[in-house]
């Protein structure tokens, strides 16, 4: 996208799609009505602390704990890769697709399989790819990619997903969610029972135990491990845990955060391949781990927190820009307050010249995130960045102001003037303030400044 | 050409260096003491998240409701570890095919209103059929989601999972909707006494009820236990033959070395008692697998080992 990407975007979304705003506004609002709720029944200010501290903790000790987990996932006969870029990691499943023979593949919903574009791959090697959570499915037959983290499809409303689901599938134009929910499940299961390979992502790898980690609300995830006989396992080199028993904290954190459950209605907790004497369940298990960007967040001294993120969506759902237009107009994988200050961390710095100005800086998102990531810091600090690459008319601008702000004399003479020329500022003409005069009206400053009025007081006094 | 596996773990090594580490927190974060017992904190939680939780005094009250509840499934696929008096007399039918699914919890958490269940058992009659029913023993109900986390460290099977409720999904404009890919329905039924009827289903359920608040009476066991203390220090091998060291034995627990990974594993009293009663009972545990799916999950091959080498199965 052009660097103008998130005005455009979020613009055009404004003006020709405004049932977005009400709908992404409606949920958005619900989810964190919800995790506010929640928050409040435990000691989460506790809890928040000590799952920072964890994440801290782990992340500094990052190639200990992976080797460890490598050795524990291996034990039982997990096969471990790792992939340093999209491509490597295309390039691991497009060999397991091959030593497979694969031809269909269902997924649980993953973040990290859409920044690695492998439903993109899989359809390439001629593979059926299913989405199953319902919310992918619902985009996968929309033909776009997920709005938010844990809510792929929020920005839909109940008719659109109606007239998706007549057009594609044939339901009733009138169809009740139940129903739309009951064919969405009758296409899946039938998936389900014939794909040769299940792809998830993971939301906690624990270096002690080896054990792969899953929160869901539908059973897709578990399906999708448990029916296909090869479940293979994108995670990112950052979610890792050191023990078992962090779950405690992180499972209830986590549920709590995102949609203010007490715990995600299935959880899935795999330790290796099908074990002899088991009924079911996968006969091979691959584990990718991979960086993609991560090892240049985490050498990032200003942004390695971020990395603590476990997903849980919070951080969009309190953020009023996001409320406005949804994750689409970010043009990125990951949106909100956390997408602007992972995107340019993981792909590529220029892209917070645009990103960095899709918030307002209110700080709503760091009351919120359950692992307590700086984010208005971290996005401040990108635009600081970014100045670097501003035209040099606006870098003067900025210099000039803070010269005149440090200096009393400049402050009190141009104070004067601004109150000659405030009738102009509301002038949507002055091409300097353009932007600014289109939010606003125009300067009513008093006809005396605080210090003369000060001074005034002083000497009547 | 060093691979990727190197050259990731090199920049992680470079991105680190010259950071002072970040400790821990010194301990598994440690949840506050309930009042209220686990059981009664558990049915209100499950209730809560849309769980049918119900709660027996013993296997006749349960066998008494499964009748009647149970008439309203053609058929039902059934997990191989439930006791005969708590198997719905209903045909069998393959997990995809079948109404009702029915399963044998390991344990119970308060906290979370979740069962723990095993992949032993078998993972499709799980998740399949369109209403899963779970018998779970009282005195394995617990507080905290932590107390059952152990099992992960523990030769744990190839997947555990936490139920807390029916399949669920509000991605339709935001309107809750149940059964969408798993069970529409969970049933959880916490009934005392079971344990005790699996480690002896000889007995039929109905003599076995013990009248509430009396302490249970555990049959002798046929397990001497100061022959496991005999055993202490001693190497022995597994099934397979791999060579393991009876490390230390407790007054409740045997733990064991594995001489090739040198991990530690441990065996609960209890698990080898319920096998040598088995055995001694005529069932019998010609492997590990088999003392898995009888007794216990825990490190099958090592608890099997040493109960072959005592002469009891």
């Amino acid at each position: 996208m052009a660097a103008k990407g998130y005005k455009a975007a979020a613009r055009r979304t404004l003006e020709h799609a405004p049932e977005v705003r009400e709908a992404v506004t409606r949920a958005t609002l619900h989810f964190d009505r919800n995790r506010e709720r929640a928050y409040g029944e435990v000691e989460a200010e506790a809890w928040r602390d000590w799952a920072a501290a964890t994440k801290r903790h782990t992340l500094s000790r990052l190639d200990r704990y992976l080797l460890e987990a490598e050795r524990n996932l291996t034990a039982p006969g997990t096969e471990v890769h790792w992939a340093e870029d999209a491509k490597d990691a295309q390039r691991i499943l497009q060999e397991l697709v091959e030593r497979y023979g694969v031809r269909r593949v269902v997924k649980g919903k993953s973040m990290l399989s859409e920044e690695l574009g492998v439903n993109e791959h899989l359809e390439r090697l001629g593979v059926e790819v299913f989405e199953t959570d319902l919310g992918e499915y619902i985009i996968q037959l929309a033909g776009e990619p997920p709005s938010h983290i844990v809510g792929p499809a929020i920005h839909k409303g109940l008719e659109e997903i109606r007239a998706l689901f007549h057009e594609r599938l044939g339901t009733p134009p009138d169809a009740s969610p139940e129903t739309l929910a009951a064919v969405a499940r009758r296409v899946l299961r039938e998936a389900f029972l014939t794909a040769d390979m299940g792809i998830s992502g993971a939301n906690f790898v624990v270096a002690e135990t080896g054990t792969v980690v899953l929160v869901e609300n539908e059973g897709n995830i578990r399906l999708t491990t448990s029916t296909p006989r090869v479940h293979v396992v994108f995670v990112g080199i950052e979610k890792l845990l050191p023990r078992a028993r962090d779950l405690e904290v992180f499972l209830q954190l986590l549920a709590r955060a995102a949609t203010g459950q007490k715990i995600g209605t299935f959880v899935s907790l795999i330790n290796g391949p099908r074990r002899e004497g088991e009924p079911d369940g996968p006969e091979h298990l691959h584990v990718i781990f991979v960086d993609n960007g991560r090892t240049s967040v985490l050498a990032d001294r200003e942004m390695h927190e971020a990395l603590s993120c476990i997903r849980c969506g919070a951080c969009l759902n309190a953020c009023p820009v996001y409320r406005q237009t949804g994750g689409h107009a970010y043009g990125q994988v990951y949106s909100g307050p956390i997408g602007i200050v992972l995107t340019p961390g993981l792909k590529d710095p220029r892209l917070a010249e645009d990103l960095g100005y899709a918030c307002s800086l209110c700080t709503a998102c760091a009351d919120v995130c359950p692992v307590r990531i700086p984010l208005p810091k971290q996005i401040l600090t990108w635009r600081v960045r970014s100045t670097k690459h501003a035209p040099a008319t606006e870098r003067l601008a900025f210099e000039g102001y803070a010269e005149v702000m440090t200096r009393p004399r400049f402050y009190r003479l141009s104070s004067k003037l601004l109150r000659l020329t405030a009738p102009l500022t509301g002038a949507p003409w002055l091409p300097v303030l353009g932007a600014w005069a289109a939010g606003h009206g125009a300067l009513e400053p008093s006809p005396k400044s605080f210090r003369e009025i000060w001074e005034e007081e002083l000497d009547g006094a | 050409m060093p691979d990727a596996r190197s050259r990731i773990l090199q920049r992680v090594r470079r991105a680190l260096e010259g950071r002072w580490p970040v400790e821990a927190p010194t301990r598994p974060w440690r949840p506050a003491v309930e009042e209220t017992g686990a059981v009664a904190r558990f049915l209100a939680h499950a209730k809560a998240s849309g769980v049918e939780a119900h709660r027996f005094e013993g296997p006749a009250a349960a066998r008494n409701w499964l009748e009647d509840w149970a008439a309203g499934f053609k058929n039902a696929a059934v997990s191989p570890l439930i006791p005969e008096a708590l198997r719905p007399s209903l045909p069998a039918a393959p997990p995809e095919k079948a109404e009702l699914g029915v399963s044998r919890a390991l344990a119970a958490v308060a906290d979370t209103g979740s069962v723990l269940l095993s992949s032993t058992e078998g993972r499709r009659l799980q998740l399949l059929p369109p209403a899963h029913l779970v018998w779970v023993d009282e005195s394995e109900v617990v507080q905290h989601l932590g107390e059952v986390l152990g099992r992960l460290a523990d030769d744990p099977p190839s997947a555990l999972a936490l139920h807390s409720g029916p399949s669920k999904s509000a991605d339709i404009g935001q309107i809750m909707v149940q059964g969408v890919h798993g069970p529409g329905r969970l049933v959880v039924a916490v009934v005392r006494g079971l344990a005790e009827l699996e480690a002896d289903p000889t007995e039929p359920a109905s003599t076995r009820e013990a009248p509430s608040h009396t302490p249970k009476t555990t049959p002798p066991a046929a397990l001497d236990w100061e022959a496991v203390h005999a055993l202490e220090d001693h190497r022995l091998a597994t099934k397979r033959g791999d060579a393991f060291t009876v490390e230390k034995v407790t007054e409740n627990t045997a733990v064991v070395r594995v001489s090739s990974s040198n991990k530690t594993y441990t065996l609960r009293r209890r698990c080898l008692e319920k096998a040598a009663r088995l055995a001694s009972a005529g069932t019998p545990i010609p492997g590990p697998a088999a003392y898995r799916k009888l007794a216990c999950n825990e490190a099958p091959a090592y608890a099997w080992a040493i109960l072959h080498t005592l002469d009891l199965i």
